[in-house]
């Protein structure tokens, strides 16, 4: 349209692409675990990335990583209400794991279990699951970024918890699930 | 200690952030508490099972750039190519905005060179001077009547997001100015640079017949 709104583009453009580049493997990695699949995750990654580039509030952001998360999982939030993400289970996508330690037969069926059991839960449980059992984040640090109630995160998570402890157990192989995470001990 | 209190402290011990006080009044209540000591090695199974999920589906560098590419170019509307079709000639004004986010009374802007042009079809070329680097800022012009960007023409009122770097910028808006027009009155083009705490207006009058641009 003008010259000068080419230019300002690609700098703004290159500005951006500079500053949300260290935060997208990670972000991509609590997608896959909220959407079950790389496919889904790298589509909700993107329309995240798209929203903040769109509103542009990224520039004066303290804290970007706490903010991208949040940004993710209000975005996660918001979808599974219009049910895009429901019944997603069929779409678990097994082809692009990478499991940490010795890769085994039994591990991996153990690790592709347990990502079906995390999908079956309620989107904000399944969430909680992978930011703190998954991701490393502690409770106190979720209700900041998340801008949530410490104890209804603590209940939610409790109850995600309990859930899936009940779906392993009953999956049939427990004994197996026992055999591996015993033998990551020694 | 109660099994509850225990109980909610299975994840700092698990992570090893407990303090060792602490850690040492856990450790006797699992000692004593077959219940409790139970349920601690359930979750330090859970937290492990958890823990194995971590590196699933890692993005490669190339996918990182390609989905932050495609992020991106999801939200720049495209251009069009036809809009700069079509225009023959140019005016050129310029406009000094040293005074636009330091000074409540900026200095009138002068007019640089001017260029002869055809009737129909003209391009009018904004100098703008900017004391620094300002991103963001909102430009808007609102045509006469009679006056439309080129492939525009139904609108009478534009605006865009422009960065400006410091120093000159060049802004080249195609226009019409449809026929019928009396050339002998000026063309009056309001300009406004909004950088979202200041704002501050032009009115830039082109003379049809000379073709000699004035700024205020």
């Amino acid at each position: 349209m003008t010259i000068l709104n080419f230019r300002k583009k690609a700098s703004v453009q290159a500005r951006f692409t500079e500053w949300i580049t260290p935060f997208v493997k990670s972000l991509h990695a609590v997608a896959y675990q909220y959407t079950g699949s790389k496919e889904n995750a790298e589509d909700l990654v993107q329309d995240v990335i798209a929203d903040i580039y769109a509103k542009n509030r990224w520039q004066d952001i303290e804290h970007p990583k706490a903010w991208l998360m949040r940004c993710l999982y209000n975005r996660f939030i918001d979808i599974c209400r219009k049910n895009k993400y429901q019944n997603m289970i069929d779409d678990i996508d097994d082809s692009h794991k990478e499991i940490v330690g010795n890769e085994s037969a039994e591990t991996s069926v153990v690790v592709d279990q347990v990502h079906n059991a995390i999908q079956q839960l309620p989107p904000h449980q399944r969430a909680l699951v992978s930011l703190c059992d998954i991701n490393g984040y502690s409770l106190s640090e979720l209700s900041r970024t998340l801008d949530k109630p410490l104890g209804t995160l603590k209940s939610d998570l409790h109850r995600g918890r309990q859930k899936l402890k009940q779906t392993l157990k009953l999956s049939g192989n427990d004994a197996t699930m026992r055999l591996i995470v015993g033998g990551a001990e020694k | 200690m109660k099994c509850e209190t225990a109980q909610g402290m299975f994840d700092e011990k698990f992570h090893q952030t407990l303090t060792k006080e602490r850690s040492e009044v856990l450790d006797l209540h699992l000692g004593e508490c077959v219940g409790c000591s139970s349920e601690y090695e359930e979750h330090a199974d859970y937290l492990k099972l958890m823990a194995g999920q971590k590196q699933s589906a890692v993005l490669t560098d190339s996918e990182v750039e390609t989905l932050i590419s495609k992020a991106i170019s999801a939200r720049v509307p495209p251009t069009d190519n036809g809009f700069w079709k079509g225009f023959a000639a140019a005016s050129i004004l310029a406009i000094g905005l040293s005074g636009l986010f330091y000074a409540t009374q900026p200095q009138a802007p002068s007019v640089l060179t001017l260029v002869n042009t055809q009737v129909i079809d003209t391009e009018v070329t904004l100098i703008i001077d900017s004391p620094e680097d300002i991103y963001n800022a909102d430009f808007r012009i609102e045509l006469p009547d009679r006056m439309a960007l080129q492939g525009y023409d139904e609108f009478d009122e534009l605006n865009w997001v422009l960065d400006f770097s410091k120093g000159s910028n060049a802004i080249r808006l195609p226009v019409q100015i449809a026929a019928g027009r009396d050339l002998s009155e000026p063309l009056s083009i309001k300009a406004v640079i909004d950088n979202g705490s200041t704002q501050r207006t032009f009115e830039l009058n082109v003379d049809l017949v000379t073709m000699a641009g004035t700024a205020s």
